[in-house]
């Protein structure tokens, strides 16, 4: 069995078009969240976090290459585009290197009757666009697509270190995006889940999430080059589990995330008390934070520190645990632990350790978690080489 | 580890096979939506749930509640250590284009959760979860075609790692052009029950199952 490293990676999201932007703003404690009056987008107003279009198109025209390429498209090849320039060794058109894309619902918004004749009609399928941003990088092989709700990029970064662990190949390139479409809009809208305002994570006035749009790259390989004297970073362990209780709605008792988080952690080799701390997925949903709260007080993990993410840059769907495991990776190699933006008083049933302000600490292990629709979690754990 | 393919499920032109036998069969004429009842009160225990579960899901349904017909795998395997992974190409594009037609009109505007959880392909996955207890691990694929490789290597690699016993991997299409399902289940050699199907996890069998005379 390889080890398996974590070469770096790229975010894109309304905060900015690189991971050290993303850092700064955080750092600062700058959402990107803002009220949207875009009646395309939706008849009334709402709170989301949008890409700046203008920039993601100047930046994408600057990049050389033919093709016609989807918003969403253009968003997974910026991305990785960004982080394959800061990782020269990787060649992403070896057969030893291979693609994994991660998506809801990829280019879903070409559904839209004023989008149908501007690509072929298979485009709207993840198979298309997944092999059209593989070969745009000149990679042959078969990309994995994983489209399972919000654990697809907690999934897929776990799948792709499976792939190298076992030596099929030596490289992945693990991309999730997703965009904000009228289509999820309306939907999640139609769940009454979206707060009004920026969300409120772990809070006890938390009343929902924020949507995100975004994309995010990271990049696993077996042969890991140092750099700058940072630390190296592998990925030791991760499991999915359903908690077969309801398609729309988490579980109760936690028990499935419970599961993934255990089993991540026997698979990294590790106990409770080496987890340095938790990325939490943190949608700020009544129930979602409620279940998180007892599947971490379950495993033992009340008293790690933790944070989500998401009052910053919204849930960003298929992206979210890769963007989240980069900044939390960014957060591991420099020991410094990001505040919860929105986080005021503890609102969930069970004891867990909320971080609130900018911390400093050092840290060995950390776990990523991620919980979804159709009774989805998944947990991933990183650790300092 | 070795593993072997002990049962399997086909589902296609308003057939259904268990194993190579026919076990039901309709007109082609008659629609997707009668066929699939039909099945479902012939083949499947009463499940409420069944009626509310999209085009996809109740193909997800019927092609494991089959392929588990007269088999408990609870009784053998921790309900942890059961694994679904599943490939389609299309997605949800049925239930996609049903959502999208609410919302398509702004004076006659209806967006549902009821249909639009069914736009998350791996919601079938999650059903499959409720109806039968499994609590292992889920991965929802997207694939062009069918493809035994894929199958094969995701599963493996699930049970290389130690977080699979038991799996449930297959196919699930569906489009507004055709509709076709294929299961298997996969069990480990020490736990895997004797069967007329039982034969090697590898891919040239996969394919083998899949491609055969149906």
């Amino acid at each position: 069995m390889h080890q398996v490293f974590v070469c770096g990676g790229n975010v894109i999201t309304s905060l900015g078009f690189s991971t050290e932007e993303h850092i700064d703003k955080i750092k600062k404690e700058i959402s990107g969240i803002r009220l949207i009056q875009d009646k395309s987008l939706y008849p009334e107003d709402f709170y989301a976090s949008l890409v700046d279009n203008q920039r993601l198109e100047n930046e994408f025209a600057s990049l050389s290459g033919p093709g016609q390429f989807t918003r969403f498209e253009k968003l997974m090849i910026l991305s990785a585009r960004k982080a394959l320039a800061q990782n020269q060794h990787i060649d992403p058109a070896s057969e030893k290197t291979v693609f994994v894309i991660s998506s809801t619902k990829g280019n879903i918004n070409l559904l839209e009757e004023n989008q149908k004749a501007a690509f072929e009609p298979e485009r709207i399928f993840l198979w298309k666009s997944a092999e059209i941003i593989a070969r745009y990088f000149g990679n042959n092989n078969k990309p994995l697509i994983i489209s399972n709700a919000c654990i697809s990029g907690v999934l897929a970064i776990t799948a792709a270190s499976h792939l190298l662990r076992s030596g099929l190949y030596e490289n992945a390139v693990v991309i999730g995006g997703d965009i904000a479409s009228e289509f999820v809009i309306s939907g999640f809208l139609s769940f009454k889940s979206l707060a009004n305002g920026i969300c409120k994570p772990f809070d006890k006035d938390r009343s929902g999430l924020n949507l995100g749009e975004g994309a995010g790259t990271l990049i696993l390989s077996t042969k890991p080059e140092q750099k700058n004297g940072l630390p190296l970073i592998k990925v030791t362990g991760g499991a999915s589990n359903n908690d077969a209780n309801h398609i729309s709605g988490p579980s109760r008792t936690g028990e499935g995330l419970f599961l993934a988080i255990t089993r991540a952690m026997k698979m990294a080799q590790i106990h409770p008390e080496q987890i340095d701390f938790i990325s939490a997925h943190g949608t700020a949903t009544p129930y979602n934070d409620e279940m998180e709260s007892k599947a971490f007080s379950s495993a033992g993990l009340s008293t790690v520190p933790l944070n989500s993410l998401k009052a910053y840059f919204g849930h960003t769907l298929g992206a979210a645990g890769i963007i989240e495991s980069l900044i939390s990776i960014y957060g591991l190699t420099h020991d410094i632990i990001f505040k919860t933006l929105g986080f005021n008083e503890l609102g969930v049933p069970e004891k867990i350790t909320v971080v609130d302000t900018l911390t400093a600490k050092v840290q060995k292990n950390i776990l990523k978690t991620a919980s979804g629709f159709g009774g989805s979690n998944a947990a991933v754990v990183f650790a300092k080489d | 580890m070795y593993m072997h393919i002990t049962k399997t499920t086909y589902i296609s032109r308003n057939t259904i096979w268990q194993d190579n036998r026919i076990i039901h069969q309709q007109d082609e004429t008659v629609s997707y939506q009668d066929f699939v009842k039909a099945a479902f009160k012939l083949l499947c225990a009463p499940y409420p749930k069944f009626y509310k579960m999209d085009s996809m899901s109740k193909l997800g349904y019927l092609a494991t509640d089959i392929l588990l017909k007269d088999t408990d795998l609870l009784s053998r395997y921790a309900k942890e250590e059961i694994g679904l992974v599943f490939l389609n190409s299309s997605s949800t594009i049925l239930t996609d284009t049903e959502h999208q037609q609410s919302i398509n009109d702004r004076s006659n505007y209806f967006p549902s959760p009821a249909v639009f959880v069914y736009t998350l392909p791996n919601i079938m996955l999650g059903e499959i979860c409720i109806k039968n207890g499994f609590f292992g691990e889920n991965a929802l694929l997207i694939s062009e075609k069918f493809d035994a490789a894929t199958l094969h290597t995701q599963v493996k690699l699930l049970a290389e790692v130690g977080q699979i016993q038991a799996c449930i991997a297959g196919w699930t299409e569906i489009n507004e052009h055709h509709f076709e399902a294929f299961s298997m289940l996969i069990e480990p050699d020490d736990k895997a029950e004797n069967s007329k199907e039982k034969c090697t996890f590898d891919v040239e069998n996969i394919q083998k199952l899949y491609t055969r005379k149906y």
